[in-house]
């Protein structure tokens, strides 16, 4: 594959334009990258109307269409790769080497990517209820980020740290990971909490203190529970409740982690006040370590970086939620904290 | 979008003729009913992490992002095969 094709992956909803690219496009939404997959993607299998274009595309570097499909089937993905080879080989040889459009963007959240900063790499996956030694993990994972920026990263540790010392993460770190990442997201996107919908603190002890090395063990509780405040979009689960426990290692001399891992297990209820004796729907858990800032792979922006509170990540002149089709959903969103 | 980022790992695996076998790493059988301790820490997070046979997709050399695709492409004198998601199909989805 590798050999016939240049493979790329992106995020669909911003190169979409969201809801419908009409709409954007009418708001003064001008991206060349967004403008430039429109054209392209108009041409696929979902047609130039609004709506979805996920899918998998074959086009020539200049832009040019030349297959596409959206489906669950091996066999029909297979086919269409190799009927757009096929149209790739038919091509005027001026057509294959025509250029690229300019297609430069105004806007990606990657250029909030935190340099130097604590970059989490999240795996959520279904945890099975019984154990045994021969039991496979559940196979519905899926992937997501977690930012810090350098100097929020620093926060997890305490001034003058000593040994046995007992420091409280500021919280609105701990509810960065309580709103945007501990989610019943195993299976896919879902919606985020408001701030006030989470509960609980994540606890550092500091467990040895050297020059180049500070170690820490990292351990909380979360609940997050979906109250009667309006979720926009997906909406998240009723009520998770959450166990933390992690450990790390801090360079005070480069002021950075070295290492980092942290679980949490959950508990994922279809009510949000379950009775004393209710059982929770699933199980599920969340695996965080860092991720390597050499691959372009674990750069990528967590989903819900657009609604982070901090001002080190820049945001799109148009935000893609300004263009919610409804005045009232658009009046209430801005009313979020 | 699971069950379709599901079909794409199974479909771009086959077509490197790369087996996707989900093998279940040893470790030390754990109550999953207990908390979450010190001592079953290593246990729980190799339940949860994801396994480098789950990862062998992830391992092609995909530009992630279009624009670089088509630089790329460019460059290479070959098409682009691009792969989009609600999510980026490298990140959640």
């Amino acid at each position: 594959m590798t050999e016939n094709f240049v493979l790329a992956t992106d995020e669909v909803w911003r190169l979409q334009g969201g809801y419908d690219f009409n709409k954007y496009r009418a708001a003064g939404g001008d991206d060349p990258e967004c403008l430039a997959f429109q054209d392209m993607a108009a041409q696929g299998h979902y047609g130039a109307g609004g709506g979805t274009k996920q899918g998998i595309y074959v086009c020539a570097p200049s832009g040019k269409f030349l297959a596409a499909i959206n489906s669950l089937s091996p066999e029909a993905v297979k086919n269409m790769l190799e009927s757009g080879l096929d149209a790739w080989n038919k091509l005027p040889e001026e057509d294959r080497r025509a250029k690229p459009p300019s297609a430069k963007p105004n806007h990606r959240w990657e250029w909030s990517y935190p340099e130097k900063g604590l970059v989490l790499k999240q795996t959520a996956r279904y945890l099975r209820e019984e154990a045994s030694k021969d039991q496979q993990p559940d196979p519905r994972f899926n992937f997501d980020f977690a930012w810090f920026s350098p100097e929020e990263a620093a926060q997890l540790i305490p001034d003058a740290p000593s040994v046995g010392q007992q420091h409280q993460v500021p919280g609105n770190l701990y509810r960065r990971l309580a709103r945007y990442n501990l989610l019943d997201n195993a299976h896919g996107e879902t919606g985020t909490y408001h701030a006030d919908e989470v509960l609980g603190k994540l606890m550092v002890e500091v467990l040895s203190v050297e020059p180049e090395a500070v170690r820490i063990r990292i351990s909380g509780t979360s609940t997050a529970t979906a109250g009667e405040a309006e979720h926009f979009g997906l909406s998240p689960a009723r009520r998770i409740q959450v166990d933390l426990l992690g450990f790390g290692e801090f360079d005070p001399r480069e002021q950075k982690f070295r290492s980092f891992e942290l679980v949490g297990k959950g508990k994922i209820y279809e009510t949000s006040t379950p009775k004393p004796d209710e059982k929770h729907a699933r199980m599920i858990g969340w695996y965080f370590a860092l991720a390597d800032p050499d691959r372009p792979v674990d750069r990528i922006f967590p989903t819900h970086l657009r609604a982070y509170d901090a001002p080190w990540v820049k945001k799109p002149k148009i935000t893609l939620q300004d263009l919610q089709s409804k005045p009232s959903d658009r009046k209430k969103m801005n009313q979020v904290k | 979008m699971i069950q379709l980022k599901t079909i794409c790992l199974v479909v771009f695996c086959n077509l490197l003729c790369f087996e996707t076998a989900f093998g279940f790493q040893e470790t030390e059988s754990a109550d999953q009913s207990a908390a979450l301790t010190d001592a079953n820490f290593a246990t729980w997070r190799d339940q949860i992490r994801a396994k480098q046979s789950e990862l062998v997709w992830q391992q092609l050399p995909w530009e992630t992002t279009y624009r670089d695709g088509l630089l790329q492409a460019s460059a290479a004198d070959k098409p682009l095969l691009l792969w989009v998601m609600n999510g980026h199909p490298m990140g959640c989805t």
